[in-house]
């Protein structure tokens, strides 16, 4: 299989994952990062980076309300542990919600007076070097930023907003997960993750829509870069893996007759910016922004991506309803269309296989976005179940949060055991993740899953479902 | 002799609450004057919860029923500890205003006669002051221990909770401090106040001066279990805001909780 070298190389120990430290990117492309955000880096030493580190995590606890009352208030109950995946599948204390945070915690404490009176019998940090941030840069980076924590959490800490506050001061010191980097880098230059050129872009469309007209004989005309009542952000996966989800989106669009376009500038629905940096993350979604009003569009429709989601509902919406622009999510949409009585569909089309709807992590924890897929699915599908742990209580599929990148596969395998179990315990055959992180992490990992508990699950987005059920 | 007594249990008092007070208005103000989200306008942690109707249902529940305690693989101890320690320390709190104010008073304003109020700190107070006891050791016992969860899937997966690993003097001291505030407290209660029906009113001679800032030590002078429960009590009290022991008010201001989110506007 693809990944067999990296599972020789980094083989996955329990107890200790600290061998799977996410590659750097290298001067340049943080070089390129920085000037996109305008950011200047103004350290170059090892004592400076540390200093800096230093500095910049006691600037972020003073600004960040979430940030600082999760320093302040945590007592340390437990709660987040055995909610952890990343915890549960490894049995590393550090690579667990608490352990994260102590990690920083210690920091922060070593400049408090109890941390100088104290020290370690408190939990401050003797001495920080650069070994000490390395350990932070391996387990901050090995967060799923899945949030599961925070919705454990008794008090509503959040840790995951805590990695976000860390990984963004690594990347002032020029640390950065090298697949993250550049999949940003990518969005800035193109306006999407996978660089595609408008050529591209237009390429694919012709490509589906002639898909879809010899599949269900229906010729399709969809705008590109012009202007129209709403614009359509499809997600990478649905370019070149997901075609299928693409499909739904175009023909259910046509079904309703919503006056829509998609845009080169702004091709597919994402924001790594979300793991990177906030200014990354409001810079990339500023961009979608500027789109809509360029085109002059009223309604954005976000296509199957949960981080995207995330993104968009907790930043890109707020900006755009400065401008009277609404934002929703194409289940909205299709959920809207049921019930409403305006499109027709025949649960026959996906046959008598067991369906499994596993919430995406964003969609349900931070999106809002649980029933409407759910509502969804019982009109397109005959047979479908819940897992066990469904929405806020989802696992993630072990890719979210950077941790797509090829140099962590044999851990995030592991990862995702816990959602791959859910299937096996009520005998589903087909898992619904409709999201882009969650179909391309499964095609890193089920393969190697299936292997190992030598089952055959299968995958897909929910739009498939949609396109094939829906009667024209 | 009698200046120390004087200074320590008839001024340091009021240093004390001066200390609490600021100190909590303190540690607010920095929660409410940090803005940021880390980029993002919201962070809320609730599902489908973005109305202020609901978001205050949701802030009652976890402070007053602890509702999200036993958590998604049910450990009980997390709740069962927390709900008897907190339970039990707010009566017992709520019980102390019958020792600040005088018994003449309580009797003229809630029509407390000294005998039914005797009763009622003997089997309210006892009974509080039990079960907070319960609860701390549940507590702690859970943090020296450490707990093994199961989580179950397909297979059962076994967590380990290393809270040992994860705490520190901070932890150790709030919780010292407290056990050590209940059983003396507790002592009092059920070991002093029945065979000495005078004591209550002692306590409170000496407590109402405070309050009515003329602060008198001599009721006490002769109570050393007293002073040190008093004692220790300060301090908890001057220690609560500068430490982990705000997590009560942060219910209040914490933005992933406290915070709606936002609605998605689908008609």
């Amino acid at each position: 299989m693809s990944f067999d070298k990296v599972f020789r190389e980094r083989p996955f120990k329990w107890g200790d994952v600290s061998n799977f430290m996410h590659y750097l990117a290298d001067e340049k492309l943080v070089s390129r990062l920085h000037e996109a955000i305008k950011f200047r880096q103004q350290v170059t030493t090892d004592e400076k980076k540390v200093e800096y580190f230093r500095r910049r995590l006691l600037e972020e606890y003073e600004n960040n309300k979430n940030v600082r009352m999760a320093v302040d208030v945590c007592v340390h109950c437990g709660q987040c542990l055995n909610a952890c995946p990343t915890y549960i599948t490894t049995g590393d204390p550090y690579n667990s919600p608490l352990g994260r945070a102590e990690l920083i915690r210690a920091v922060i404490k070593a400049d408090k007076v109890s941390g100088k009176l104290f020290g370690r019998a408190v939990g401050a940090v003797k001495k920080i070097d650069m070994n000490y941030i390395k350990k932070i840069y391996t387990y901050y980076w090995l967060c799923l930023i899945c949030r599961r924590c925070g919705y454990a959490c008794p008090l509503g800490v959040e840790q995951t907003d805590v990695t976000r506050v860390v990984r963004g001061i690594l990347y002032e010191i020029g640390m950065a997960s090298r697949f993250t980097a550049l999949t940003v880098d990518a969005h800035w230059k193109s306006g999407n993750n996978m660089n595609l050129t408008p050529g591209a872009v237009k390429s694919i469309i012709d490509f589906v829509v002639n898909e879809i007209k010899q599949e269900r004989g229906i010729e399709l005309k969809v705008k590109i870069d012009e202007p129209a009542y709403a614009l359509l952000l499809p997600s990478s996966a649905d370019y070149f893996m997901n075609m299928e989800t693409l499909k739904g989106y175009l023909l259910f669009l046509y079904a309703i007759g919503i006056d829509y376009t998609l845009s080169t500038k702004a091709a597919e629905t994402a924001n790594f910016g979300l793991f990177l940096h906030p200014k990354h993350l409001q810079g990339l979604a500023e961009k979608y922004v500027n789109v809509a009003r360029e085109l002059g569009v009223k309604l954005v429709i976000a296509g199957e991506c949960g981080h995207a989601w995330r993104a968009h509902k907790n930043y890109t919406l707020p900006r755009l309803r400065e401008y009277g622009i609404e934002l929703v999510h194409i289940h909205h949409l299709v959920a809207k269309a049921i019930r409403e009585g305006k499109i027709k569909l025949n649960p026959e089309a996906n046959g008598d296989i067991v369906y499994m709807y596993q919430d995406p992590c964003q969609y349900a924890r931070g999106g809002d976005l649980t029933e409407e897929p759910r509502f969804i699915l019982s009109h397109v599908a005959k047979r479908w179940v819940d897992p066990e742990h469904n929405r806020s209580w989802t696992w993630c599929c072990g890719g979210q949060g950077g941790n797509l990148t090829d140099e962590v596969v044999p851990l995030v395998t592991q990862y995702a055991r816990l959602w791959y179990e859910e299937a096996l315990k009520k005998d589903a055959q087909w898992v619904i993740r409709p999201c882009s992180i969650c179909k391309a992490q499964l095609s890193h990992v089920v393969p190697y899953l299936n292997k190992m508990y030598g089952k055959e699950i299968k995958y897909s987005g929910l739009m498939d479902l949609v396109y094939r059920a829906l009667v024209i | 002799m009698n200046e120390f007594y004087l200074v320590l249990y008839g001024y340091i008092p009021y240093a004390v609450v001066v200390i609490f007070l600021v100190g909590i208005i303190y540690r607010v103000v920095t929660w409410v004057t940090a803005k940021g989200l880390v980029g993002l306008y919201n962070v809320n942690v609730c599902l489908y919860r973005d109305g202020w109707g609901s978001t205050t249902i949701e802030v009652l529940k976890r402070i007053f029923i602890f509702y999200t305690l036993p958590g998604r693989d049910r450990d009980w101890s997390l709740f069962i500890g927390s709900f008897l320690f907190h339970w039990g320390i707010w009566i017992a709190l709520i019980g102390h205003l019958g020792i600040i104010i005088p018994g003449t008073y309580l009797e003229k304003w809630l029509g407390l006669t000294p005998s039914l109020h005797q009763v009622i700190a003997l089997y309210v107070g006892g009974t509080a002051g039990t079960i907070a006891l319960i609860g701390l050791l549940i507590l702690i016992t859970r943090r020296i221990t450490g707990r093994t969860i199961t989580v179950r899937v397909m297979n059962e997966y076994k967590v380990r909770i290393p809270l040992r690993m994860f705490s520190f003097l901070d932890d150790y001291f709030a919780v010292a401090i407290l056990l050590a505030i209940i059983v003396l407290g507790l002592y009092q209660t059920l070991g002093i106040t029945p065979y000495n029906p005078a004591y209550v009113d002692i306590i409170s001679r000496w407590m109402w001066s405070l309050v009515t800032l003329h602060p008198n030590i001599q009721p006490i002078i002769n109570y050393p279990i007293l002073q040190v429960h008093a004692l220790l009590a300060m301090v908890f009290i001057a220690y609560f805001p500068w430490s982990k022991m705000m997590h009560p008010f942060s219910f209040l201001f914490m933005p992933t909780i406290a915070r709606p989110a936002i609605k998605v506007k689908t008609t």
